[in-house]
């Protein structure tokens, strides 16, 4: 018996990471699955990779970040499963462009050298000067914009069904200061008042909305990311390594199951206790 | 319920033989494979609430020990160890709704004359006048069982813990660490009190594997519940819920066994809130 027996799920952005986990997860818990990526490719990897389990499992190729493609996502999940439980909004990018990505990585390097010769560092990270306007609008329309698109969509569905679970994948950087990737705090702190807000409106309605703020993960997202600033983040946290996509899978299963039938509104943070 | 991931653990949770929340918890526990010390502060209470559970005294211990006596409570690990060899998770959850006997009616009044006067006038000028009203003895006793109490079974399960390479611990706080808590101020500042200890804990014995976490229940619908709150208002606090309701001590149950369990290994020093969305 799973917590999630005849219950379907849709995961945006489960194509890889934690996205992925979330998917091999929910099907092991006897849900459905519908299993979003930019590409159905992308989706089918993670279908493809669980095998036989996942026969129950659909694909669907859809930018959540365009409103047009996310409504035909919808009327896709409702034709073939005629109704939704629990939506995910786990689809994310973490730098915006190459450029971004490498500056953060190469100033987090200065910065550490500094710090093992025992110099204050000299390196600054100053990387909001340089976000392009592409950069900031890339990621709120895929974090923000992205999470609003699929929850209008869902709550058309699940508002009528008198159910539902929606959880949005938040950031633990939408809850402390990072000097770097501040479009993406930013994006991400609107998830998480996005998640209060449509709780308070959905609850009388039976649907129940949270986020989950992961700290670092070991994902394909965060092993671009370089050893000196990941070292950095989890240098100091009580549980000192990355956390695991499972580990982020099974509070989405807590939140998601009726496990969680009294909890909306709240934000989870699985960091290893780097922030609390 | 087939998932059984506290098979082989033992766990400890105060209070557990006349609290709602608690006994619901021992059962979730023991349901998922756990043996569980029951504690009270009266070992009849503690058998009683250990005979709902499955296994019965075959698996689990009752303990009576005041977890706002530090002998005490350092006698009943001594005793869990003894007993059952080992202790991996603590759930405090020994608590009480007031200081001294008679607060919780005045509290009521109050409040009935607010929503009263309210609903009239749309205002109300009444206080609780708490901080006129208690009094040291009301004042040390909820701080002695909400947190000393705490301090104590920490203090007394960690190194336990230590000397089998790690453990959960899951206080529960309340929503009045949180929000102003004009009726109870008392209380409020001994549940914050214990968010203060759960991260402290947290930062200090997560790299040893021990996780220390909160869960801060809402309005919940036990028989202590509905002793201290007149009907008039559990309907209306139940009402101002996004989910429209209250509670159910198996709500808690569940996010104390999340917690507890491995499904939360990355989960540590965190407040998690099961009030339907009332904060």
């Amino acid at each position: 018996m799973g917590k999630l027996d005849g219950k379907v799920a849709l995961v945006t952005g489960g194509g890889s990471g934690i996205g992925r986990a979330i998917v091999r997860r929910f099907i092991a818990e006897g849900s459905r699955v519908a299993v979003n990526d930019l590409t159905a490719e992308r989706a089918r990897s993670t279908i493809d990779e669980l095998g036989s389990s996942a026969a129950a499992a659909h694909a669907v190729g859809t930018d959540v970040s365009d409103p047009d493609q996310v409504r035909s996502m919808f009327a896709d999940v409702r034709e073939r499963f005629g109704r939704l439980d629990v939506l995910v909004n786990n689809a994310g990018i973490g730098e915006s462009s190459a450029d971004e990505l490498e500056n953060v990585n190469r100033t987090a390097e200065a910065i550490l050298a500094d710090m093992m010769a025992g110099r204050p560092p000299a390196a600054r990270f100053d990387f909001t000067r340089h976000v392009t306007d592409e950069s900031w609008q890339r990621q709120i329309g895929v974090h923000l914009s992205g999470c609003f698109y699929c929850t209008r969509e869902a709550l058309r569905l699940m508002m009528p069904q008198g159910s539902g679970s929606i959880v949005n994948m938040a950031s633990a950087a939408a809850l402390a200061g990072q000097p770097v990737f501040t479009h993406y705090s930013a994006a991400k702190g609107g998830i998480v008042s996005l998640t209060r807000a449509i709780a308070v409106e959905a609850g009388p309605f039976g649907v129940r909305v949270n986020a989950i703020a992961p700290g670092a993960i070991d994902t394909p997202m965060g092993a671009k990311l370089s050893r000196a600033f990941v070292g950095a983040l989890i240098a100091r946290a009580p549980i000192p390594r990355r956390g695991l996509p499972d580990e982020v899978a099974s509070v989405a299963l807590f939140l998601a199951s009726d496990e969680g039938s009294y909890v909306t509104g709240q934000v989870l943070s699985p960091n290893g206790g780097v922030v609390m | 319920m087939t998932e059984r991931r506290f098979e082989g653990r033992v766990a400890l949770v105060t209070g557990a033989g006349t609290s709602g929340i608690g006994r619901a918890i021992c059962q979730r526990l023991a349901g998922e494979g756990a043996r569980v010390v029951v504690n009270d502060v009266r070992e009849e209470d503690a058998r009683e609430a250990l005979g709902a559970l499955p296994g019965g005294t075959e698996r689990h211990l009752a303990i009576a020990a005041d977890v706002a006596d530090s002998t005490s409570v350092e006698r009943m690990y001594a005793r869990v160890v003894d007993t059952l060899g080992r202790i991996d998770v603590l759930v405090n959850n020994a608590a009480i709704p007031e200081g001294r006997p008679g607060e919780i009616a005045s509290i009521n009044d109050r409040a009935e004359q607010m929503m009263a006067e309210a609903m009239k006038t749309g205002r109300s000028s009444t206080r609780f006048d708490m901080f006129l009203r208690i009094d040291d003895t009301s004042w040390r006793r909820m701080l002695s069982v909400v947190l000393d109490g705490v301090f104590f079974n920490m203090r007394a399960a960690i190194p336990r813990m230590l000397e089998r390479g790690g453990g959960a611990i899951v206080n529960i706080s309340s929503g009045a660490a949180l929000v102003p808590t004009p009726s109870l101020p008392h209380y409020a500042a001994a549940k914050a009190g214990v968010l203060a200890l759960t991260r402290a804990a947290a930062a200090d014995y997560g790299s040893s594997g021990i996780r220390v976490n909160a869960v801060l229940p809402g309005l919940i619908d036990t028989p202590a519940q509905r002793a201290g709150l007149r009907e008039a208002m559990r309907a209306v606090l139940a009402g101002q819920a996004p989910l429209r309701r209250l509670g159910l001590s198996e709500e808690i149950a569940a996010a104390v066994a999340f917690l507890a369990s491995d499904d939360a290994s990355y989960m540590t020093g965190q407040s998690v809130e099961v009030n339907g969305g009332i904060h």
